[in-house]
C-alpha cells in the first residue's frame, strides 16, 4: 500500500499474564491515508478505533504490526526520532474540555507545541493569534482559561493546538461527539476548510456515520478490533457488502420521519440479526 | 408569554391528556442573581403517543421534566402548574411525590451504567417497586419481575433476576431501566436521553422495543433528545425548546417538512446527511444568550439570519401556523 | 409580519467574540471560602497575630524572656506579668511570645522539608510506576509505621538535641504522608486527557511533571500542608517537653509544659498558658485546612460537572 500513513496487520493487546487470554482491542488492522485525503474509522463502542488512533502516535504502544508515516518506521522509532514524528501527526481528542489543562490558559496550551519544538521563536505569540485566527476564534481568547469558554470553543483551540506543530496528518478522536448539533456544523465546515486551505491529510474516528459520510474520502468499518469493510466512502454507503455495515447503516437514524417509518421493519431484522448482548 | 388555551399544547386527540404543564418556570438563584431556567412551558401528553422535547444544552429540556417529577435541587423555584391525570401534582409535598414517581409517571435517565445501584441483583432492583408500592408477595414480585424482563427482550429472564449490573452491557441495562420505569404501570413515560451513552445499533433496538411498548400498553411517553435523527423515528408530536421557552411545536411530519422558527431550520440544516457530501453544513452562528440577562424581544433575534426591526422589539409569542402547528415567530415563511 | 434582511446577521465563520473575562476562579474561591467560615477567620485571626508575634519577635515582649528575677518569683497573673512569672521569676508572656516565633519558624522549615521532599518522591513514584513507585512507597511505609513522635526522637537519638536537628527529624517524620497525597493525586491526573494530549505533541516528561501535572495536584497538598504544620508544631512542643528539641535557656511551649508540672498545684498559669497556646495555634492551622479543603475540592467537584454540561 501507499500513501502518507500507511498501516499493516496492526495489532494492539492488553493482558494476556498468567495464563488468560489478552484482549485483542486492534486484531490485525490494516489501512491507509492518503495525503490530503481523509479516512474515516467508522465504529461503535469497543470497536478498536480510538486505540488504533492511539497507536499511530504511540500513545498507546502497538503489540504488533507495521505503521509507516512517509516512509518512516512509526515503532522502530526512538525517543529523539519520535518526538520528531509528533510533529508530523498530531492528534484532536473527544471531550474538548478534558484535553485542555485548566489551569492554563488556552493560549499557552496552543503555545505549547511551539515551545516543546522550538518554533517561531521570534514571534510566539504572533503565531498563536494566527493560529487562533485560522481556527475562528478572535484575539482576545488568548488569555482565557478552558472553563470561560464553550464546547464549541474550546475544540477550536485543540484545533488550533494540533496545527501548531504544522502537521501532515490530523487524527481526529471522536472530534465532534461532545458538543451540540449546530456546534458540530460549524466544526465539520472549519475541518473541511482546513483540510482544504492546508492541504492536510484526516484519520477521522467517530461513531457518527452521517458525520463521517460528509468529511471522508474513503471509509473503514471496524468491528471488535477488526475492520470488516474498506472502500471509498460513497461507495461502501451506497452498496455495503458486508453485513455488519449494512446493519450499521440501518440502524442509523435519519430525520425524515416518512422514511424512518418505512425503514422500521427493514432495520429491525437486520439489527436482530446481529449477535444478541 | 403563553399562547391562549385554544391554540396551545392539545394535540387533535379527544381524550384529556395524561400529563398537562402549564406555564412551568423554573428558576436558579445564583451568585449573580436569578437564573431562570425555564420560562413558561406549556404541554400536554395523550396516552399512546410520544411526545418528543428536542433542544441543545442549556434548552432547559431536561429541567423541565425533572421539575415535573420534582426531582430538582431545594434551591430551584419550579412554580407554574402540573397535572398527572388530571391532578395537581405541582407543589404537592414530598409523600405525594414520591407515591407520584414510578407508579403514575415513570421515569428512565441517560446513564445506564449509574442509574443501577451495583451492589443489588437486578431482580431486587425491580422487585422492589413492585414489593413495596403495589404490595406484591416476595413470590409474584419475582414472577412478575420475569415477566417484565421479558417484555423488553431480555432472555431468560428468571435466571437473570439474579445477575448484577456488571453482568449486563450498556443496552440491557438500559432496557431494564425502562422495565423498572414500567414496572407500576405509570401513565406517562419519561425519558430522558436514554439513548445518547449507547451505540447505534443498540439504540435501534431500544426505540424499537419502546414504541413496541407503547403499542401494547398505550403508555404516554416522554422523549427528550438532541437527536434530530432519533427523534423523526420515535415521535408524534415535537415540541423544540430554546433557552428556556418552547420556540416550536407540531406533529413530527409537520416539523421536519415545513419547520417555521428560524432555529428549527437552523438545527435541520446542520445535520450532515447520509448520502449528501461536502456540501458546507448550514450554521447557527453565535450562543445561546445567558440566562440572567436575555436580550428584549426574540431570544434568538441575535442569531437569526432573517431577524428584522419588529423582532428585537417584542417578545413573539407562540402562535398558530398550521394544524397543531405552533411557533414563536413573528415572520412568515413559504413552504 | 414579513421578515426583512433589513440588519446584517453575523456571518457563519466570522470570528465569535471572546466572554467577558470571568473573575480569576481559584484565589478567589479559596478567600472566599475562608472569610465565609466563620473558624476558619478564627483561625486566620490567630495565624495573624501569631505571624505578628514571630515577626516582632522579643520586641513585642514586654520583658526579656530570660530575665531571671528570684524575688519576684511565681507571681500570679497581674497587670504587671499578664500570665504571671515562673519558678525563676521569668515574665510567662513574654515566654510564650517568643516561643511562639519559635514555634512557627521549627513547624514552617520541617513542613518545607516535608513538602519538597515529599512531593518530589510522590511525583516521581506516581508518574513512572512500576519498581520506582515500588521501591519509593515501601521506604514511606516504613516510615510510616513508627508512631511519629518515637520515630523523631529516634532520629534525635542518632543526631543529637536541638532546633535544627528537630526540623529535621520532624521534617522526615511528614515526608511520608506528602508522598502519599502527592502520589495518589498523580495517579489520577497522570491519565487525563490533557496529560495525554501534551504527550502527543512531543512534551517531555519534566516540562509535562512541572507545568502539567503539579499545578493540577496542589489542591491536596495545600491542604494536607495546613494540617501538617498543625502536627509539626504539636510534634515540636512534645520534642521540647523532652527536652530533644528548642534547647533551654530559649523558650519553647513545649519546655514550658514541662517546667510547668511541678507546680500544677501552686502556679497553674506556667503550664496553663503555654498550654493553651499550643491548642490555639494547632485549632487554627487545622480549621484553615478544612477549609481550604472545602473550598479546593467542590471546586474540582464542580468543575467535573461543568464538564459533563458543557453539552
Amino acid at each position: 500500500m501507499s500513501g502518507l500513513l500507511v498501516v499493516e496487520d496492526l495489532q494492539v493487546h492488553f493482558g494476556g499474564r498468567r495464563g488468560a487470554e489478552p484482549v485483542k482491542a486492534v486484531d490485525r488492522v490494516s489501512l491507509a491515508v492518503e495525503r490530503g485525503q481523509t479516512l474515516g474509522l467508522v465504529g461503535e463502542s469497543g470497536s478498536g478505533k480510538s486505540t488504533t488512533g492511539l497507536a499511530l502516535l504511540r500513545l498507546v504502544e502497538p503489540t504488533g504490526g507495521r505503521v509507516e508515516l512517509d516512509g518512516i518506521d512509526v515503532r522502530a522509532a526512538g525517543r529523539r526520532e519520535l518526538r520528531g514524528l509528533r510533529r508530523r501527526m498530531a492528534m484532536v481528542f473527544q471531550d474538548p474540555y478534558a484535553s485542555l489543562n485548566p489551569r492554563r490558559t488556552v493560549g499557552d496550551s496552543v503555545a505549547e507545541p511551539l515551545e516543546v519544538h522550538g518554533l517561531h521563536r521570534d514571534d510566539r505569540r504572533g503565531r498563536v493569534r494566527e493560529l487562533f485566527s485560522l481556527v475562528g476564534l478572535a484575539d482576545d481568547f488568548v488569555d482565557r482559561h478552558p472553563h470561560e469558554l464553550s464546547g464549541g470553543q474550546r475544540q477550536r483551540v485543540g484545533i488550533a493546538r494540533a496545527l501548531a506543530v504544522e502537521p501532515d496528518l490530523l487524527v481526529l478522536d471522536e472530534p465532534i461527539a461532545s458538543l451540540d448539533v449546530s456546534v458540530q456544523a460549524q466544526v465539520l465546515n472549519l475541518l473541511v476548510r482546513l483540510q482544504r486551505e492546508l492541504g492536510l491529510a484526516y484519520l477521522f474516528i467517530a461513531h457518527d456515520l452521517a458525520a463521517v459520510a460528509h468529511v471522508s474520502d474513503t471509509v473503514a468499518v471496524m468491528n471488535r478490533g477488526r475492520i470488516v469493510e474498506q472502500g471509498d466512502a460513497q461507495e461502501v454507503y451506497r452498496a455495503p457488502q458486508h453485513e455488519y455495515t449494512r446493519a450499521l447503516l440501518a440502524a442509523v437514524p435519519q430525520p425524515d420521519p416518512a422514511a424512518e417509518r418505512a425503514r422500521r421493519a427493514e432495520r429491525r431484522a437486520l439489527v436482530a440479526e446481529l449477535a444478541q448482548d | 408569554m403563553t399562547a391562549p388555551s385554544a391554540a396551545s399544547a392539545t394535540a387533535p386527540s379527544s381524550s384529556a391528556p395524561v400529563l398537562s404543564v402549564r406555564d412551568l418556570r423554573v428558576s436558579f438563584s445564583s451568585r449573580r442573581g436569578r437564573a431562570p431556567v425555564v420560562t413558561g412551558v406549556d404541554l400536554d401528553v395523550h396516552a399512546g403517543e410520544t411526545l418528543a422535547i428536542v433542544g441543545e444544552s442549556g434548552s432547559g429540556k431536561s429541567v423541565s421534566m425533572l421539575a415535573v417529577l420534582g426531582l430538582l435541587p431545594s434551591h430551584a423555584v419550579v412554580e407554574g402548574s402540573v397535572e398527572v391525570d388530571g391532578e395537581q401534582v405541582l407543589g404537592a409535598g414530598p409523600e405525594r411525590m414520591r407515591a407520584l414517581r414510578g407508579r403514575e409517571v415513570g421515569m428512565v435517565f441517560q446513564d445506564p451504567m449509574t442509574s443501577l445501584n451495583p451492589v443489588l441483583t437486578i431482580g431486587r432492583q425491580v422487585t422492589e417497586g413492585l414489593e413495596e408500592r403495589l404490595g406484591l408477595s416476595r413470590r409474584a414480585a419475582r414472577d412478575r419481575a420475569a415477566e417484565l424482563l421479558a417484555l423488553v427482550g431480555i432472555r431468560d429472564p428468571q435466571a437473570r433476576l439474579d445477575n448484577y449490573p456488571h453482568q449486563f452491557s450498556g443496552g440491557m441495562r438500559q432496557r431494564v431501566m425502562i422495565a423498572i420505569g414500567l414496572s407500576l404501570d405509570p401513565a406517562v413515560l419519561i425519558a430522558d436521553e436514554p439513548t445518547t451513552a449507547l451505540d447505534v445499533t443498540t439504540q435501534a433496538q431500544i426505540l424499537d422495543l419502546v414504541q413496541d411498548l407503547q403499542d401494547r400498553l398505550g403508555t404516554a411517553v416522554v422523549w427528550v433528545s438532541h437527536d434530530l435523527g432519533v427523534v423523526a423515528g420515535i415521535a408524534d408530536r415535537v415540541v423544540v425548546m430554546y433557552s428556556g421557552e418552547i420556540v416550536e411545536q407540531a406533529p413530527v411530519d409537520a416539523l421536519y417538512a415545513t419547520p417555521q422558527h428560524p432555529y428549527t431550520r437552523g438545527l435541520l440544516g446542520a445535520l450532515p446527511v447520509l448520502g449528501e457530501r461536502r456540501a458546507e453544513l448550514a450554521t447557527i452562528a453565535g450562543l445561546p444568550p445567558d440566562p440572567v440577562a436575555r436580550p428584549s424581544g426574540c431570544w434568538f433575534a441575535p442569531r437569526c439570519p432573517i431577524r428584522a426591526q419588529a423582532c428585537v422589539t417584542a417578545h413573539p409569542p407562540l402562535r398558530e401556523v398550521g394544524p397543531g402547528h405552533l411557533a414563536r415567530t413573528l415572520c412568515e415563511v413559504a413552504p | 409580519m414579513t421578515a426583512s434582511s433589513a440588519t446584517t446577521p453575523p456571518g457563519p465563520d466570522s470570528p465569535e467574540p471572546a466572554p467577558p473575562p470571568a473573575p480569576r476562579s481559584t484565589s478567589r474561591e479559596v478567600a472566599r471560602a475562608l472569610v465565609s467560615h466563620k473558624l476558619a477567620v478564627f483561625g486566620l485571626v490567630v495565624l495573624g497575630l501569631l505571624v505578628v508575634a514571630a515577626v516582632l519577635g522579643r520586641t513585642a515582649a514586654p520583658y526579656d524572656p530570660n530575665a531571671v528575677d528570684v524575688l519576684g518569683r511565681l507571681q500570679p497573673p497581674s497587670l504587671e506579668h499578664p500570665f504571671g512569672t515562673d519558678d525563676l521569676g521569668r515574665d510567662v508572656l513574654s515566654r510564650v511570645l517568643v516561643a511562639a516565633r519559635l514555634s512557627l519558624v521549627v513547624g514552617a522549615i520541617a513542613v518545607g522539608i516535608a513538602l519538597t521532599v515529599g512531593v518530589t518522591l510522590g511525583l516521581v513514584a506516581g508518574y513512572y510506576g512500576r519498581w520506582v513507585d515500588d521501591v519509593i512507597m515501601r521506604v514511606m511505609d516504613v516510615l510510616f509505621a513508627f508512631p511519629a513522635i518515637l520515630l523523631a526522637i529516634a532520629i534525635l537519638a542518632v543526631l543529637g538535641p536541638g532546633v535544627t536537628n528537630a526540623m529535621i527529624a520532624i521534617g522526615i517524620v511528614y515526608t511520608p504522608i506528602f508522598a502519599r497525597v502527592t502520589r495518589a493525586s498523580v495517579l489520577s491526573v497522570r491519565e487525563e486527557v490533557y496529560v495525554r494530549a501534551a504527550r502527543s505533541l512531543g512534551v517531555g516528561d519534566l516540562r509535562l511533571l512541572r507545568l502539567h501535572i503539579l499545578p493540577n495536584v496542589m489542591a491536596p497538598i495545600i491542604v494536607q500542608t495546613s494540617l501538617s504544620l498543625a502536627f509539626a508544631i504539636l510534634s515540636e512542643a512534645a520534642l521540647s517537653f523532652l527536652g530533644l528539641g528548642i534547647q533551654p535557656p530559649d523558650p519553647s511551649w513545649g519546655r514550658m509544659l514541662f517546667e510547668g508540672r511541678g507546680f500544677v498545684q501552686q502556679a497553674w498559669w506556667m503550664g496553663v498558658f503555654p498550654g493553651v497556646a499550643i491548642f490555639v495555634t494547632v485549632l487554627s492551622f487545622n480549621v484553615i485546612g478544612d477549609a481550604l479543603r472545602d473550598a479546593l475540592d467542590p471546586r474540582q467537584r464542580s468543575a467535573i460537572e461543568a464538564r459533563g454540561a458543557s453539552r
